[in-house]
């Protein structure tokens, strides 16, 4: 078998690394299981469940900002997540796909903005920035899907605000907590 | 040892094949559930619904589907006692008129949000029912998906039971050191319930990572414009016929709830809420 | 076929060189072994042959290294056509969910057309025995068939160059006897192996050269042509005087012939099993029928038995991490009263949660039990709750001190070696005073200087009256501790070690 022939493609270089794409798939994965899991554990329903759920999500999403370092991650985060939600959810909110998309685009400028994907005080704007404008777009779902009773539209709203909270108090500060530790332990870079 | 020559047909290797393509059945999902979404009476998302379950029976699975139905039944209910429950905790908190107004029509016309989920869950269970990794990887191969969207839900499928698989062992070395992950815990102790489950988690993530983009690294994996396949996913006759028909059935539901007489809203509902809000505010007090 | 002279790497952020004026020859068809305490730079060295390093890993690459005709450093696609690589675990190396798409994957991404594709796929299964799991998920086949489903990827690829890091850290005994003639069979069709492993027995008769390394420095490079009377160069290695200085592992290994566990002349048990039946859903097969066994007191009993048979099941009944289907677990308490592994009850049969008390359980994968910020941490956290902040302060600076970690007290888990890290591990078992002590896989690449540690422990644990069960295919680690065996066979069958 050693003889076989080897077609030659010329090197390409690409934005986005192998590693950087494989971060982001695994990342998804990990995410959605956890959510997933803490769901199964404590009911899809309960505001605990929803609040902690969206805490693992957010503090997972620092951490995978900080792993990649590079304009758009948030973006490509999204792209993955959403197909894969088509796949699983049955399409339903990937008709909001661009909403989504263009949300994650303006918190990756926000990090940019705000002094790099190397700053812990940008990446946090940013994934608060993206959470929230997620959650405002998931409560427009809403409204389309329960026009009828609008009731039922602000109780889903509060409870899409419960989850929002899960994400700044609990999310946030163990994702930074999470990246200190981890470069600490010499598993995420400094530089 | 080494053999010099094999015959080999990867189609023979793998079980009972699904009688429509993966691509048919992720477009009827997403043709079903933007047209549910614009649905909103009673007799077309019926229709659509029983069209949709007719769909979901040709899997003949249907243990799993009585079962869906009777899970989705209890969501159905847990959700209503949630939102009631909810609506009347928020009165009693915030009292006043307009949250009293607003609440008291939670539970009208609940029915039609719930409804409209049906056809989604006849999708999605027909996908369930009928997914294989492979196909939809072959998938994402032949619609020549771009490097930065293929290898993450590469990934993913990969992944995804492999987690499952070490979160089992987490908890049980969890378990091991005294504390039990669980319910419980996560409200007595939560943020030493997310280090316990989190930390080694991100870890061996990370650990991941590094060697599986180093093989992939190795196996040129995302490379090339246009990789060749093992196996040739082909659109069969019966696709497109399928398509066709559910873009036509879905047409003319469309037709028919835009030819339907608009029901009358009941109080606290959103036509007779979005009255009162546009009026001035003395005439409401 | 490759030439290195005077190989030199920095990874960055590093004070020191990884690699230090390495030299060597190899020709088409040899078998090279890359061995040396943990830390030595062998797989620095696997990442330079295999293109990865600077391709991969960024830094300062000097020497020169050639591989056929092409000179390094070259682009990985370049190197990738030619030179396969089969990491440690391969789980972690297959990205596709079935035998014959993981095959496939690399030759599809290089555009070999598609009857080429089935072709070369043919062979590589047909080759590594693996036609018969073509369209099986990678997830329900064995340690030993994903080694093999990696490796017939890599030649299914055209590889001339085949290296391997540590192939046989999870392998059984079988597995690696089968790893040994294929690798044989690979030479003789002109396939040249470069192998880093910290196991040396089971390369007997496979190696042409064998490098040792040390703090990326060339200790001994030794070539069985022109060596002393056609000597095997591991016998060459084991006569070096300096050989014990390395850390390394043994040269012979054999399986030790152990009694079985409950015959005559056993030991007092520590734990008793009846009739214990498990299963794990109502559809799956029994992995336990009717079985019976007692476990003897101050002794280590290693579980022996082939993929799948329950082995690591048997662990987690035992722990109370999975409750039998019916049966009986007792934890036999102890005759001595001053026993240092006092048992919370007598000679009755435990709940899970009294079993998960009573027990300490060493799993495999190692990042999964580590959570706190520091090594002193993470054991103060693995002490009892009943112990007085005294009592745990003492025993942590004890178990740091015994498994040499003191140094590294204040570091975190997660930066530590693989060896400090299994030493860790075991420590934090050490810490909850267990009754039971049971070991999955405690030595799985780890080198000789770790594998001594820990069998060093385990025999001190059983001498203070512990009693210990182990899991292994670590036949050095088995020679040196394991007491009694405990043969697990299919449920189907008969079972063996009956009381």
């Amino acid at each position: 078998m050693s003889d076989m022939s080897h077609p030659s493609s010329s090197p390409r270089s690409f934005y986005w690394d192998t590693e950087s794409l494989v971060v982001v798939g695994l990342f998804t994965a990990l995410s959605k299981v956890m959510s997933l899991m803490v769901a199964l554990l404590g009911g899809g329903m309960n505001p605990f469940t929803l609040f902690l759920k969206n805490g693992i999500a957010t503090a997972l999403l620092v951490v995978l900002v900080a792993r990649v370092r590079k304009f758009g991650v948030l973006a490509l985060y999204v792209l993955v997540g959403q197909l894969i939600s088509f796949l699983i959810a049955g399409g339903g909110m990937s008709i909001l796909l661009p909403c989504f998309l263009l949300s994650a685009l303006v918190s990756d400028a926000l990090i940019a903005a705000c002094g790099g994907y190397r700053r812990m005080g940008a990446v946090l704007a940013g994934v608060a920035l993206y959470d929230l404008l997620g959650r405002a777009i998931s409560l427009g779902y809403s409204l389309l899907h329960a026009r009828e009773n609008m009731a039922m539209v602000v109780v889903a709203g509060v409870f899409i605000a419960l989850g929002y909270l899960g994400c700044i108090v609990i999310g946030l500060p163990c994702g930074a907590k999470f990246v200190k530790e981890l470069r600490h332990a010499g598993i995420i870079r400094e530089v | 040892m080494l053999a010099l020559s094999a015959k080999f047909d990867p189609d023979s290797t793998v079980g009972k094949r699904d009688a429509l393509d993966i691509r048919t059945r992720l477009l009827i999902s997403l043709v079903v559930t933007s047209v549910t979404l614009y649905l909103s009476s009673n007799a077309t998302l019926a229709a659509m619904s029983a069209l949709t379950f007719c769909y979901l029976l040709q899997t003949r699975r249907y243990a799993v589907i009585v079962a869906a139905y009777l899970l989705m039944l209890l969501m159905t209910l847990l959700s209503l006692g949630i939102i009631y429950g909810s609506s009347r905790l928020f009165m009693l908190l915030l009292p006043g008129e307009g949250m009293s107004r607003m609440m008291s029509g939670v539970l009208d016309n609940f029915h039609t949000p719930f409804l409209r989920s049906i056809p989604s869950m006849n999708v999605l269970l027909s996908i369930g029912l009928n997914f294989s990794v492979q196909g939809f990887v072959g998938t994402m191969k032949s619609v020549r998906m771009p490097r930065f969207l293929f290898i993450p839900l590469l990934v993913f499928c990969r992944f995804v039971p492999e987690f499952v698989d070490v979160i089992r062992q987490l908890r049980d070395a969890v378990r091991m050191r005294g504390f039990a992950v669980g319910f419980g815990s996560a409200i007595l102790h939560p943020f030493q319930t997310i280090r316990l489950t989190a930390v080694p988690l991100v870890v061996r993530t990370l650990r991941m990572a590094d060697n599986l983009s180093m093989a992939a690294e190795m196996k040129r994996v995302g490379y090339a414009k246009h990789p060749t396949q093992l196996r040739t996913l082909r659109f069969r006759h019966l696709d497109f016929a399928v398509l066709a028909f559910t873009v036509l059935v879905s047409a003319a539901l469309c037709i028919w709830e835009a030819h339907l007489p608009k029901p009358k809203r009941m109080p606290g509902t959103r036509s007779a809420r979005s009255s009162q809000i546009s009026q001035p505010s003395g005439i409401t007090k | 076929m490759i030439t290195a002279e005077n190989l030199s790497y920095h990874y960055p952020f590093c004070d020191a060189p990884s690699l230090a004026d390495v030299s060597f020859t190899l020709e088409k068809g040899e078998a090279l072994l890359v061995t040396g305490a943990s830390g030595c730079g062998k797989s620095t060295l696997l990442r330079t042959l295999n293109g990865l390093i600077p391709n991969h890993f960024k830094g300062k690459f000097e020497g020169r290294l050639k591989v056929l005709d092409l000179e390094f450093p070259a682009p990985l696609d370049e190197v990738s056509a030619h030179v396969g690589t089969v990491l440690q675990n391969p789980e972690d190396q297959i990205m596709a969910t079935t035998v014959q798409e993981e095959v496939a994957l690399a030759l599809e991404w290089q555009c070999v057309p598609q009857d080429e594709i089935r072709r070369r796929v043919g062979v590589a299964l047909n080759s590594f025995d693996l036609a018969r799991l073509a369209g099986r998920s990678v997830f329900n086949i064995s340690s030993g068939e994903r080694q093999k489903c990696v490796l017939a990827a890599v030649m299914a690829a055209g590889a001339d160059v085949v290296v391997m890091d540590e192939p046989t850290a999870n392998l059984s005994p079988e597995a690696t006897e089968d790893l040994a003639k294929l690798c044989l069979t690979l030479k003789i069709h002109g396939v040249t192996l470069v192998i880093v492993d910290h196991r040396l027995y089971w390369l007997r008769g496979v190696l042409d050269r064998l490098l040792v390394l040390s703090d990326g420095k060339v200790m001994a490079s030794i070539a069985s042509k022109g060596g002393r009377n056609g000597q095997d160069v591991l016998d060459i290695l084991s006569s070096l005087p300096d050989f014990a200085t390395w850390g390394m592992r043994s040269v012979n290994v054999s399986c030790p012939a152990l009694p079985t566990v409950g015959k005559a002349g056993s030991p007092q048990p520590a734990v008793t099993i009846r009739d214990l039946y498990f299963r794990y859903s109502k559809k799956s097969e029994w992995l336990y029928n009717g079985f019976s066994t007692s476990i003897p007191r101050g002794a280590v009993t290693a579980v022996v038995g082939a993929n799948g048979t329950g082995k690591t099941t048997l662990a987690r009944l035992l722990c109370g991490l999975l409750k039998p289907t019916s049966g009986e677990i007792a934890f036999v308490a102890a005759s001595q009263a001053d026993s240092a592994h006092p048992c919370a009850s007598d000679s009755s049969a435990l709940t899970p949660h009294q079993r998960r008390a009573n027990t300490a359980f060493v799993m495999q994968q190692m990042d999964i039990q580590l959570y706190m910020r520091t090594v002193e941490e993470e054991l103060i956290f693995s002490a009892p709750r009943r112990l007085g902040r005294a009592a745990r302060c003492a025993d942590v600076a004890h178990w740091l001190d015994v498994f040499g970690l003191t140094h590294l007290k204040d570091r975190h888990p997660h930066s530590l070696s693989g060896g400090e890290k299994q030493r860790l591990v075991m420590a934090c078992a050490l810490m909850k005073r267990p009754s039971l002590l049971i070991l999955d896989e405690p030595t799985s690449g780890l080198d000789g200087r770790n594998m001594r540690i820990i069998a060093r422990e385990l025999k001190a644990y059983t001498a203070s009256g512990g009693t210990a069960l182990l899991i292994t295919h670590d036949l050095e680690l088995l020679s040196i501790v394991a007491d009694f065996k405990l043969e697990i066979a299919h449920a189907e069958h008969p079972m063996e070690g009956v009381d």
